[in-house]
């Protein structure tokens, strides 16, 4: 059923913005407007007056073929859709693509005989917008998927840095530019006394005792100002403050860091109270005479330089006392060690149970040679000290046999006095002691003899 | 609704079965995959009773595509699915490079094309029972809640709706579906007294 449109007909179809083809009910192509030709860049000549099918054998079929010939039988309109058939004609493009196209087709009647009327769209600028929506709209969900996953991330972190900071041993202390307390953790809770939230917010010199509480913000500030510190980098003793006003020794080791512009001070804090405590009996105990109980050579030397320094820059005399007990050797030789010993502790309780002034200072200074420093003292003054713990020691009778001396046990004293002089040494003190002290010995013994 | 309506019903059932059948045969060839397709359930319904019919509550949004006719007997022949349904049947009828839940413009042109041949499928049965010869529009696509978008296109007095519910199996997956054919005043009466005559003869 070959047939030929009205030219008018033909006129309508090619003034159409859409691609339209016209199928006689024997699928035979009765109209290719303009659009077509200009989509397809096939010409209407060669297609007029043939078989659909046969211009195109890839409509053949129910794809295609089948479902449009329902329509010359009173069936519905059909659609083929630009998702399932995007390219039912072929339509290039210039960039080199082809046109996605979606296809209506009506029944019309001409002359009173079914057409089928193929109307062809161009939604190749549709499906490429869908296609960027939802390319744009995957993209939002899958950075708001990637945020939700940094965020997890930053939570679980801070979570295990909190619970770091929160088990620490040391005290964690985190102030900022304005040296107000940031960061208080449990540890530094229990060092200070204080709860976290009786400090956060404060000024960090509310945990030092003054004068460094004043100082402080000095610090800070000359720090900011010059970025040169005493502390920052460096580990130091320091002295803190409880929340109960006593006073201990810490450590702190204080680094610097930024976070978002802002500057942080983080200082790890450890009390060592009991190290200092540690510290300070070992100190001891390195100047003790471990027999005696009273200050060994050491101590003395240190004592000597100090109280020789001082007695000159006041101009005060200073008086040195040098005592030993006679014929001792003799005494070990006849009563044993451990009676010579106990002899020694006898003495030095005697000495040292004399000394009435804190300044007044004896030590075990040999074998069984003790010595005593009596600084501001005047030479009367130790030589009647010096006669005291003579008559004293003596008066204890501890037996001695073999002593030229007595029957018990006796001591010789050597003593000297000085204002230290510009040009003189301690150890001129010493020699006029230890030469008087010999005097004594060649005297007699149990005696006391002035250098 | 009489016995007698109900074995009227079962017939129609019958023959719009084997036209849907017919389409779902069209759908595989056209998919590349297997379809069945099955109409499990036709019941007429008037207005009061929409409220009920699946998809789902009157406020739910639903999809619809709709084909209006008209002839012996004139109305509506829809096809109507969740939005839900709607999107998950495109994605499994088409591999699309870019999956996307939302239904645009893209995913509602192949759903119209689907509707369009279901609808046209259930149509072709009736018409050719009823030997009737009817005109119709070109499909169209609508979504919105299933009481405005059924206000819209049933008068107020119109009459009782034939409910055609449609089972879809893809890959082992079930989709249901609901066909919806509205009368319009005077129509229904035609359409029945049409079905006995086809089927007393």
């Amino acid at each position: 059923m070959s047939m030929q449109l009205p030219d008018l007909n033909n006129l309508m179809l090619d003034a159409l913005p859409i691609g339209t083809v016209l199928l006689s009910a024997d699928m035979t192509i009765c109209a290719w407007n303009r659009t077509m030709e200009d989509w397809t860049g096939v010409s209407r000549e060669g297609l007029l007056g043939r078989p659909l099918t046969e211009a195109f054998p890839h409509l053949a079929g129910v794809r295609y073929a089948g479902r449009i010939q329902s329509l010359y039988e009173g069936g519905a309109p059909v659609i083929f859709s630009a998702q399932l058939h995007p390219h039912i004609f072929s339509c290039p493009l210039p960039a080199g693509c082809l046109r996605i196209l979606q296809t209506t087709v009506t029944r019309v009647f001409v002359d009173e005989s079914p057409f089928a009327l193929v109307s062809v769209q161009d939604f190749t600028d549709l499906v490429l917008a869908a296609r960027e929506s939802r390319r744009l709209h995957q993209h939002s969900l899958d950075e708001i998927e990637y945020r939700k996953q940094i965020e997890l991330a930053l939570k679980e972190s801070a979570e295990r840095i909190r619970a770091i900071v929160d088990n620490a041993v040391e005290g964690i202390i985190v102030i900022n530019g304005a040296c107000l307390i940031e960061e208080f953790n449990p540890a530094a809770e229990k060092i200070f006394g204080y709860q976290a939230s009786e400090v956060i917010g404060k000024d960090v010199s509310m945990l030092m005792p003054d004068p460094y509480r004043s100082e402080h913000d000095g610090y800070v500030s000359h720090y900011l100002e010059t970025n040169s510190s005493r502390l920052i980098g460096r580990d130091r003793d320091f002295t803190g403050r409880r929340k109960d006003g006593s006073v201990f020794p810490l450590h702190i080791s204080v680094s610097e860091t930024s976070v978002q512009g802002h500057k942080l001070f983080v200082g790890i804090v450890q009390d060592i109270s009991v190290r200092k405590q540690l510290e300070e009996h070992l100190r001891t105990l390195s100047f003790k005479d471990g027999l005696t109980g009273c200050n060994n050579r050491r101590a003395f030397d240190e004592n000597l330089a100090k109280e020789w320094r001082r007695a000159r820059r006041n101009d005060t005399p200073l008086a040195l006392v040098m005592l030993d007990i006679d014929c001792f050797k003799a005494f070990n030789d006849t009563y044993g060690h451990q009676e010579g010993d106990s002899c020694l502790r006898e003495v030095a309780g005697v000495i040292m149970a004399n000394l009435k002034r804190p300044a007044d200072f004896a030590a075990r200074y040999g074998g069984e040679e003790f010595v005593l420093l009596l600084p501001e003292t005047s030479l009367e003054n130790a030589l009647a000290l010096a006669e005291t713990i003579r008559l004293a020691v003596a008066a204890l009778e501890i037996p001695h046999q073999q002593s030229d001396v007595a029957a018990y046990v006796t001591l010789s004293a050597g003593m000297a006095c000085l204002v230290p002089g510009e040009e003189q040494s301690a150890d001129e003190l010493m020699k006029m002691a230890d030469q008087a002290l010999y005097a004594a010995k060649k005297a007699g013994r149990n005696r006391v003899c002035l250098g | 609704m009489t016995r007698f309506d109900d074995a009227l019903i079962d017939a129609l059932r019958e023959i719009i079965n084997i036209g849907v059948g017919r389409a779902a045969g069209t759908l595989n060839e056209l998919l590349g995959q297997h379809i069945a397709l099955e109409v499990p359930q036709i019941r007429i319904v008037d207005q009061h009773q929409l409220d009920g019919v699946a998809p789902g509550s009157s406020d739910k949004t639903v999809s619809m595509v709709m084909l209006q006719f008209s002839g012996e007997f004139s109305g509506f022949s829809t096809l109507l699915f969740t939005a839900d349904c709607a999107s998950k049947l495109v994605d499994l009828l088409v591999d699309d490079e870019t999956p996307s839940s939302e239904l645009d413009a893209i995913k509602t042109g192949t759903l119209t094309e689907v509707g369009n041949i279901l609808l046209n499928a259930v149509m072709g049965s009736i018409a050719n029972l009823l030997k009737s010869h009817l005109n119709y529009t070109i499909p169209r696509y609508q979504e919105g809640s299933l009481r405005v978008l059924l206000d819209s296109i049933w008068a107020t007095d119109s009459e009782s709706a034939l409910e055609i519910t449609t089972r879809f199996t893809v890959q082992s997956s079930q989709i249901t579906g609901e066909f919806l054919v509205l009368f319009e005043v005077g129509s229904f009466n035609t359409f029945i007294s049409g079905l006995q005559a086809a089927f007393d003869e």
